[in-house]
């Protein structure tokens, strides 16, 4: 007999007995469906955390006062200890290649012609801020020595703020106003993208000095401090701590690399993966038993077919493998049903979180579509092998 | 010789007790011959048809088939003896329920090595031989119970077995229906096959040109029938 006849065969036995079928495979329908979300959604989790990785960079820490963690990404000011001289301190006493950038961040309105953009973050920087937060220009230049002295009125703009009001591309050399007043494009950063919900590129940098002026205050956002490898990084850290501790107690600041920022969001996929794991090996395991019980009672009903095809010449194989191949289409099918039902979860999941990315990769559906073979063999194994060992003559006499 | 069975026993074990059904039974089968086995129940003609279909093995003695001991072989050539060289014909039967007749008498080759561009060709060949032509498509309840004994001879030669074995074939029939049975395994005995049967009916077994008297697993009387009777002619006079 060869495959094709036994997928036939058992086709035909399954599809005879539609409902019992269907209501066989769910077990392993949702098990499927689990493993397939559980790695999309981990995918997606540690595709963001790439991003993140990618956004910050991993040869650099921050420096920042102490506030609740999701906001320590985005600069909202609020009431801070971290003043320049902190990065002054930090810079000097240190003995490590590190590049020390002060930044103090506000949200404003910013406007071209008859466009208002509100809640851009504006950004007072150093002119070190490019090597410290390995961040470029590419069109322009980005803060000099001389407008920071000065406390010029001039910006650097991010991508969105630029192709937002710059439709032709060309906004170096234009006027934009920023809380009222107006300051000249001098260049324009190279595209960030998303960190989670943030548009990074949803930003323009002026001059720290001006920035304290326009904002009136000098408290700065965070510090970002490059360091020359990321292995120096926790040295680097460890040495801010010591220096900074001078001036704050240890509870007015906090020192964090990307590194923490990955595992906060490594441990929140790590819950999804064990919740979902163990939602997929319970139902893996039921649909294996239901899978079981359910050959076991084909073969019962079944009984004289399988006299009358041992009677007929079937070896001892061939009934195994055809009872065994149910089995395993049973599961596949199941499995089959879980890749549609992911499909649909993971577009549910996609459309209720637009950021998060959730696809359904040929890996996973190859995997759980293993899996669900796995589970009809070894649950199948032993009804096959029930069926396989009947007698035929008492298995013909069977009413 | 088709059927050579020497000094057969068959003992049953039930629940540590010793059933012995076949008790040093030794009887031969020429090529060719229809054989007819009586006895009362219990004697032991069901288990004697067992051993000869290679659906059992002797307890001890031996027994050839077509010059091939059986008794010592393993469940598996036991197996591919019995889709070459054997056909069953059951009481009962034994058609799939959910398939055509068609699919019923093609089903043998898929334990065989018959070549699968010929197989729906040769059942359409064999249902036409038994007269179905017109009920290829039937399943077995949509046919009578005449009708559907046919597919099972159908069934049976599919793979051009030398050696014909039918236990009570006729029993769950009419008379009408048995005796068009009995044409047919005539037939097939006139084109060479080789046929055993059980029955209880000794007006049956006077269609075969042998009969073998069985009485508690031995053979009590070995018997060649004097006037054997045509199941043909008999549907001829019946339609006249
Ligand atoms: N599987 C079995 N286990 C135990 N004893 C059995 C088994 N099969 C048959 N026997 C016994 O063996 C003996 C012969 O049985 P067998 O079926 O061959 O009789 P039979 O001649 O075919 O009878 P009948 O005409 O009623 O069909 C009986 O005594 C029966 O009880
Ligand atoms: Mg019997």
């Amino acid at each position: 007999m060869t495959t094709i006849e036994y997928v036939q065969v058992s086709f035909e036995a399954i599809t005879s007995n539609k409902l019992r079928s269907t209501l066989t495979t769910l077990g392993v329908t949702i098990g499927t469906t689990a493993i397939v979300l559980l790695i999309s959604i981990s995918t997606g989790a540690s595709r963001e955390v790439t991003k993140l990785v990618e956004g910050l960079g991993s040869n650099l820490y921050l420096v920042t006062p102490t506030r609740p963690k999701a906001a320590a990404l985005t600069g909202v000011a609020t009431v801070s200890r971290l003043q320049a001289q902190d990065a002054d301190l930090l810079q000097k006493e240190t003995a490590l290649r590190v590049v020390v950038s002060p930044v103090l961040n506000n949200p404003a309105p910013v406007r071209y012609a008859r466009e208002v953009k509100s809640g851009v973050m504006v950004s007072g920087a150093l002119p070190n801020f490019q090597d410290a937060r390995n961040w470029h220009v590419v069109q322009g230049t980005f803060i000099k020595k001389h407008d920071g002295d000065l406390a010029r009125r001039v910006v650097v703009l991010g991508q969105t703020v630029h192709t937002g009001f710059f439709k032709d591309g060309d906004s170096v050399g234009k006027e934009i106003t920023i809380a009222g007043e107006k300051f000249k494009v001098i260049g324009v950063m190279e595209a960030k993208g998303q960190l989670f919900d943030i548009d990074l590129d949803n930003q323009v940098f002026i001059p720290l000095s001006t920035a304290q002026r326009l904002f009136g205050t000098t408290a700065l956002s965070y510090i970002v401090v490059g360091v020359a490898t990321a292995d120096d990084v926790p040295a680097a850290m460890a040495e801010a701590k010591r220096i900074l501790s001078k001036r704050m107690t240890p509870d007015q600041f906090e020192v964090r690399s990307q590194g923490e920022t990955l595992q906060t969001v490594q441990s929140i996929s790590l819950i999804f993966t064990a919740m979902l794991g163990s939602v997929a090996g319970v139902s893996l395991l039921v649909g294996g038993i239901g899978i079981m019980n359910i050959m076991i009672v084909s073969v019962t009903e079944r009984t004289r077919e399988i006299g009358l095809r041992k009677a007929l010449g079937a070896r001892e194989p061939d009934v195994l493998a055809q009872f065994l191949s149910e089995a395993i289409l049973l599961s596949f099918m199941g499995g089959c049903f879980g890749m549609i039902f992911s499909y649909l979860g993971a577009l549910g999941i996609s459309r209720a979180y637009p950021t998060f990315a959730v696809s359904v990769s040929p890996f996973a559906v190859v995997l759980s579509l293993g899996f669900s073979v796995a589970v009809g063999t070894f649950f199948g194994a032993y009804p096959a092998y029930r069926a396989a060992g009947l007698d035929p003559i008492e298995a013909l006499r069977h009413e | 010789m088709m059927v050579r069975a020497k000094d057969l026993i068959k003992t049953y074990r039930l629940e540590g007790l010793e059933v012995p059904a076949l008790r040093g039974l030794s009887f031969s089968v020429e090529a060719g011959a229809f054989i007819a086995i009586m006895g009362p129940s219990g004697c032991g003609k069901s288990t004697l048809l067992n051993l000869l279909g290679c659906l059992d093995r002797p307890t001890s003695g031996t027994l050839e088939i077509e010059g091939v001991d059986t008794s010592k072989m393993n469940r598996t050539d036991l197996a591919i003896l019995r889709s070459r060289q054997i056909g069953f014909v059951f009481q009962t039967f034994h058609l799939l329920t959910r398939a055509t007749a068609l699919s019923n008498v093609m089903l043998p080759f898929v334990y065989s090595d018959f070549p699968k561009a010929q197989r729906r060709d040769r059942a359409m060949k064999l249902l036409r031989y038994v007269g179905l032509q017109d009920r290829m498509r039937h399943r077995p309840n949509q046919m009578s119970g005449g009708q559907q004994q046919r597919v099972a001879i159908a069934r049976s030669l599919a793979n051009d077995p030398q050696l014909l074995l039918a236990d009570e074939p006729t029993g769950n029939l009419d008379s009408r229906s048995g005796l068009e049975i009995m044409a047919l395994l005539e037939r097939l005995n006139r084109e060479g096959k080789t046929i055993i049967m059980v029955t209880h009916s000794r007006e049956l077994a006077e269609h075969a040109d042998r009969i073998v008297h069985l009485l508690d697993g031995v053979v009590l009387r070995d018997e060649v029938v004097a006037e054997r009777r045509s199941a043909t002619a008999q549907l001829g006079e019946q339609l006249a």
